[in-house]
């Protein structure tokens, strides 16, 4: 037995099967071409009611199909076949640029769309189910896939915290927003430590076997504030940043603007017409000079503004966090 | 408008109850599946995750039938979580924390995703069968073939079910 089917053999006995029953159920549509076990299961967790997760790379298939089921016993089987090429084409597209952090390498653009950079979470640590079934990725692509996910992390952790910043300006309470960062700031050092983002409830499973020192679990989830923040961020060597320069306010997803005649509406997330254009966006502190932090702050509240990264300010910055920079 | 009485207004139907009920079927469902699943190993920390995951599933559910249209990404879930009145927001901002999370956190966690699920499944004009089981995968997917043909029958565009989904 090769190394790859012991680790899938293990894996799934997690969910009481075999790579024997797998393929006795599957059949053809685990042989259409290279297929590996992706996922919860292929990183090391799962549990008894965990899916086996399959991506299969098949001549033929014109584009990422969707999702395809079948079952053993009470076990389910999700496969999702890609054209044979497709995980090249998108390794091809990581761009070799990258700045060296305290926390790793971290890629200077992020070429791609959330689909493909949860796609590639699932390859880094995808195991081969048949024998002969070379590794989607050698070494050396791995570290480069990695270096991007960590800076998708990255980008995460700005978001969550320009978000609580905006809000924490405000007369709300921003309580719910500061430990949505602090989970951003673990995710952000579980995928530094090797461990990148997967399904959301394995965060702390994640974060234990990335081996995160409890004392910043502790500050992370105990977390009330920016000055909170900017501790565990300048700790992690990312010093005076300002999350909120960092970003954009735009109009929020759903939204638009929609004229009927003479008459001036804006269509919002929950399908209302309202009188008059969107609110404007712009730079965060200008819409805070603008409209103050108690309307920025129901503005996002209701979806009418979303915070958007600028990854182009955020590459400056993580530049000038280089080690030894 | 958030929940009817029969008789159902047939455009509320179709575009905003049966995309609710599919959030439901794959985001709730699953995750009270987790929670079990969890349960079993005596995973807290996961458990309370999983609880975390089924809540947020019932949030976005009820947005959908308040009108909210197609995927929230999960930072606006956040912020409307954070900010809303709604009963389910208020029972994930008190969740315990699941770093460190015990059987009696896991427990508290679990019944508040479970009492939510229910509460959203009594207002929803259909019951979706467990789709990730082998017994409930092709009648769900009968299912959502008639509401297919129901919003072709009222004008409407197919639906990308994919799209009703955290």
């Amino acid at each position: 037995m090769t190394e790859s089917s012991l680790i899938a053999e293990q894996a799934l006995a997690r969910v009481g099967t075999t790579l024997e029953e797998l393929h006795k159920h599957g059949g053809s549509l685990l042989t259409a071409g290279p297929a590996y076990l992706v996922g919860s299961l292929a990183q090391g967790f799962g549990n008894r009611g965990s899916d086996v997760d399959l991506h299969i790379f098949s001549p033929g298939v014109p584009g990422p199909a969707p999702p395809y089921l079948f079952f053993i016993g009470a076990l389910t089987v999700d496969v999702e076949h890609f054209p044979l090429s497709y995980a090249d084409d998108v390794l091809a597209r990581l761009p070799e640029a990258g700045v060296v952090t305290k926390l790793g390498r971290m890629a200077l653009d992020v070429p791609l769309g959330a689909g493909d950079t949860a796609r590639l979470t699932r390859w880094c640590s995808a195991v081969p189910i048949a024998r002969d079934t070379p590794p989607i990725m050698d070494d050396e692509r791995r570290q480069t896939a990695m270096a991007c996910l960590l800076r998708s992390a990255f980008t995460a952790v700005v978001s969550a915290w320009a978000t609580a910043e905006l809000v924490g300006r405000s007369r709300r309470d921003a309580g719910h927003l500061w430990r949505v960062c602090g989970r951003a700031l673990l995710s952000l050092a579980g995928a530094a430590a090797g461990y990148p983002p997967i399904g959301r409830k394995w965060l702390p499973a994640r974060v234990a076997r990335a081996g995160i020192a409890e004392e910043l679990v502790r500050s992370a989830m105990a977390m009330s504030g920016s000055a909170d923040m900017a501790a565990l961020m300048a700790g992690l060597g990312f010093d005076a940043l300002d999350p909120t320069s960092l970003c954009r306010l735009e109009g929020g997803t759903g939204t638009a603007d929609v004229r009927v005649g003479r008459e001036r509406f804006h269509l919002t997330a929950l399908g209302t017409l309202e009188a008059g254009r969107r609110p404007e966006g712009g730079p965060c502190a200008e819409v805070l000079a603008r409209s103050g932090p108690d309307e920025t702050a129901r503005l996002l509240g209701d979806g009418l503004l979303r915070v958007v990264v600028d990854e182009g300010a955020l590459s400056a910055a993580l530049t000038s966090c280089e080690v030894g920079g | 408008m958030t929940a009817q009485a029969p008789p159902y207004d047939a455009l509320w139907f179709a575009t905003r109850a049966a995309p609710a009920a599919w959030v439901y079927v794959l985001d709730v469902q699953s995750s009270i599946a987790d929670i079990e699943a969890a349960e079993a190993d005596e995973d807290w920390p996961t458990s309370v995750e999983a609880a975390s995951e089924a809540l947020h599933g019932v949030f976005y559910a009820r947005l959908v039938l308040a009108g909210y249209q197609g995927k929230c990404p999960r930072d606006e879930l956040a912020l409307r979580v954070c900010l809303s009145d709604a009963p389910e927001a208020a029972a994930l901002r008190e969740l315990p924390d699941s770093f460190g999370a015990g059987r009696d956190d896991a427990g508290r966690a679990a019944e508040a995703a479970r009492r939510a699920a229910a509460a959203l499944e009594s207002d929803l004009p259909i019951t979706v069968p467990v789709i990730r089981t082998a017994k409930g995968f092709f009648p769900s997917i009968r299912i959502g073939a008639d509401i297919e043909a129901l919003r072709s029958r009222l004008g409407l565009a197919p639906i990308d079910w994919m799209t009703w989904q955290l």
